[in-house]
């Protein structure tokens, strides 16, 4: 089915479009895709009905009829459309006639609650009070059936026509119902993913794979799951049936908890640094490191070694070699997983606290110390795509070990700068909860801690823009088949 | 809205107690219109001839129109048969699905009456023993039905 040449020429969009630029520009640099309101998506339909209504000649309600019969494929409407098909779906119940319809029918006693009052008389006859009725619709549109509301009467076929749904329901309710069938069948529309989120994307065209909203959620508009480059879809959807399969405890014990290597303690991980310390009091104050658990002195100055997997010789342990493998990839991206969420918190902490904070202790403005915010961002997306390289390592490192080895050198300078990013976010987190502590700033004059918070600023974009490039990079290899072939 | 709902289900008990004295008795053990319990006998000429089977219907306070279909379920022995639960659910689409709120409590109780007597042969549910485990603590209204064949 096509549904490109379904929109595209359509005046609507044209006009949404110099509509809602303005706020796009203001949001995001580059513009993959329009932002639609539910408003939007209405109007559209309502468009399209009276397209349809007018070439077959239909009121509105047949009309809506027959668009839910065809899923609201216009152009399967205009190919099958025939004199024949109308009485087969006459037959079927799908076209009813209305016209014996009356609003305001006879005081009588209501079949259902038997209630004397104004009745409703259907197009099939039968007659119910307004109550009865507005209460069946609601209940049929919070079960999610949608509009196809039968007769009140057990076993009657007759169909309740849309015009009546829409008089007995609120209007937000109806709205929404309508654009959720209508964008569920519509490949060019997509709800955001995001919580709370009520806004619908439209991508360009349809070989954008990764829409961001406004609200700030990214996700792949192929299959609608989280943003997953430099996986293809079919690939993240394997490794994710993979990961479920697992036990969500022992998820939960990999993703929050390491062993200290020295005193045997699980120490929780607290920034998405892969230092970590083992923190008195109750910890012994050793540092070791969370993707390998070893101690962190003298070998991990560049902590970034441990991200590849060397597999054991032995060819007769194959099997528990895949195994191993597994594990390995998995781990890994857990730990990345887990390292997005920490950023996210500390993107929320950061708004809420931290740039009083440094406006506090440095003197600095807000836009200032807006370059914060832009390297947490950056060290989201960045973590965001780490973390799905180790679902291609697993993959690629069983197919193909000669892309195996360049895929390898690619996500090791990755990583490797995400976590100098990681690091010196850390450190300046560490040093402004140092700073909290009155006495320990008067020490340092203000002048000195500007400098140096000037210095960190410098640092700050140079690693950000590295992480910028090497990810840009590494998804250009995927995409162009660099890696994977 | 109490009103309404509790009219209807007056007419209800009065169909019941009128038309179908001799099929069907009702009981109200809290006196509240809210709960039924109705008893009956497994009709002559079938594999239920004799045995008595009751019936509990609890409806909610959606009832109103009554647009929510009541909860209804098997209490004390259920028949064995092959919608039947040994936890008493039935597997009944006009009480799920296909509920339409013309349908009555007589309608309710005469659709399971047909359904035990059309019965060829006793037997639980495929997977009884999988079912009653997995809905301990909670009502029957909480799940997705499939059903078995056109007929339940």
């Amino acid at each position: 089915m096509d549904y490109e040449e379904e929109y595209d020429g359509e005046d609507y969009y044209q006009d949404s479009n110099s509509y809602y630029q303005p706020q796009l520009l203001q949001r995001n640099s580059s513009i993959n895709q329009e932002t639609l309101e539910l408003q939007d998506v209405m109007e559209y339909i309502d468009q399209l009905i009276n397209n349809i209504g007018e070439l077959l000649n239909f009121d509105s309600d047949n009309t809506y009829e027959i668009l839910m019969f065809y899923n609201w494929n216009k152009d399967r409407i205009e190919s099958e459309y025939h004199e024949k098909i109308i009485e087969q779906l006459q037959k079927q119940g799908i076209l009813n006639n209305h016209s014996a319809i009356s609003y305001e029918n006879n005081t009588t006693s209501c079949p259902l609650c038997l209630e004397i009052t104004t009745m409703v008389k259907l197009g099939c006859g039968h007659l119910f009070c307004h109550s009865c009725v507005t209460h069946t619709i609601a209940q049929r549109f919070s079960k999610e059936q949608f509009l196809v509301i039968p007769c009140l009467q057990y076993g009657c076929k007759y169909r309740l026509p849309i015009s009546m749904i829409k008089k007995f329901s609120r209007p937000e309710d109806f709205q929404k119902i309508v654009c959720r069938k209508f964008i569920d069948t519509n490949k060019s529309l997509a709800y955001c993913q995001g919580v709370d989120c009520k806004k619908i994307l439209r991508p360009k065209d349809l070989s954008i794979t990764t829409v961001t909203c406004p609200c700030g959620t990214s996700f792949c508009f192929r299959c609608k799951n989280e943003f997953h480059l430099p996986v293809p879809c079919d690939m993240a959807k394997t490794w994710v049936s993979e990961i479920t399969k697992n036990e969500a405890n022992i998820k939960w014990i990999v993703l929050n908890t390491k062993i200290c290597p020295f005193c045997k303690r699980p120490v929780e991980r607290s920034d998405g640094c892969n230092y970590l310390m083992c923190k008195p009091p109750g910890g012994c104050g050793k540092a070791f490191c969370y993707v390998c658990s070893n101690p962190w002195e003298p070998d991990h100055k560049d902590h970034f070694k441990c991200s590849k997997y060397v597999p054991p010789s032995n060819n007769l342990e194959r099997e528990k070699e895949i195994l191993a493998r597994y594990n390995f990839y998995y781990e890994r991206f857990l730990n990345s997983h887990s390292g997005v969420e920490q950023n996210q918190k500390r993107l929320k902490q950061l708004k809420e606290k931290h740039y009083q904070e440094i406006q506090d202790i440095y003197e600095v403005t807000n836009i200032e110390a807006g370059f914060l915010e832009t390297a947490l961002k950056e060290l989201i997306q960045s973590r965001q795509v780490l973390k799905w390289t180790y679902c291609l390592g697993f993959f690629i490192s069983q197919t193909n070990p000669n892309s195996s080895k360049l895929f390898d050198n690619y996500q090791k300078d990755f990583e490797h700068s995400c976590e100098q990013l990681s690091q010196i976010c850390m450190q300046l987190f560490h040093e402004l909860e140092k700073m909290q502590n009155q006495f320990t700033r008067t020490q340092i004059s203000l002048e000195t801690r500007r400098i140096d918070f000037f210095q960190r600023k410098e640092q700050f974009q140079k690693m950000q823009n590295r992480c910028k490039l090497l990810r840009d990079n590494l998804l250009k290899a995927s995409e162009n088949g660099d890696i994977m072939n | 809205m109490q009103n309404r709902m509790a009219k209807r289900l007056q007419k209800d008990l009065e169909q019941m107690q009128k038309t179908y004295v001799d099929q069907f008795i009702v009981k109200m053990p809290n006196n509240d219109i809210k709960h039924w319990i109705v008893g009956f006998e497994g009709a002559k000429g079938t594999l239920y001839q004799g045995e008595k089977f009751e019936l509990q219907f609890k409806f909610s306070n959606d009832y109103v129109a009554p647009i929510e279909s009541p909860e209804v379920i098997f209490i004390g022995k259920p028949p064995e048969h092959e919608h039947i639960y040994s936890n008493g659910f039935i597997c009944l689409s006009i009480l799920f699905d296909e509920w339409s709120a013309a349908l009555t409590v007589s309608s309710i109780c005469l659709s399971i009456q047909s359904m035990l007597s059309s019965a060829t042969k006793k037997m639980k549910p495929p997977n009884d023993a999988e079912f009653v485990k997995r809905s301990a603590g909670r009502g029957p209204k909480s799940f997705l039905w499939s059903y078995h064949d056109e007929k339940c």
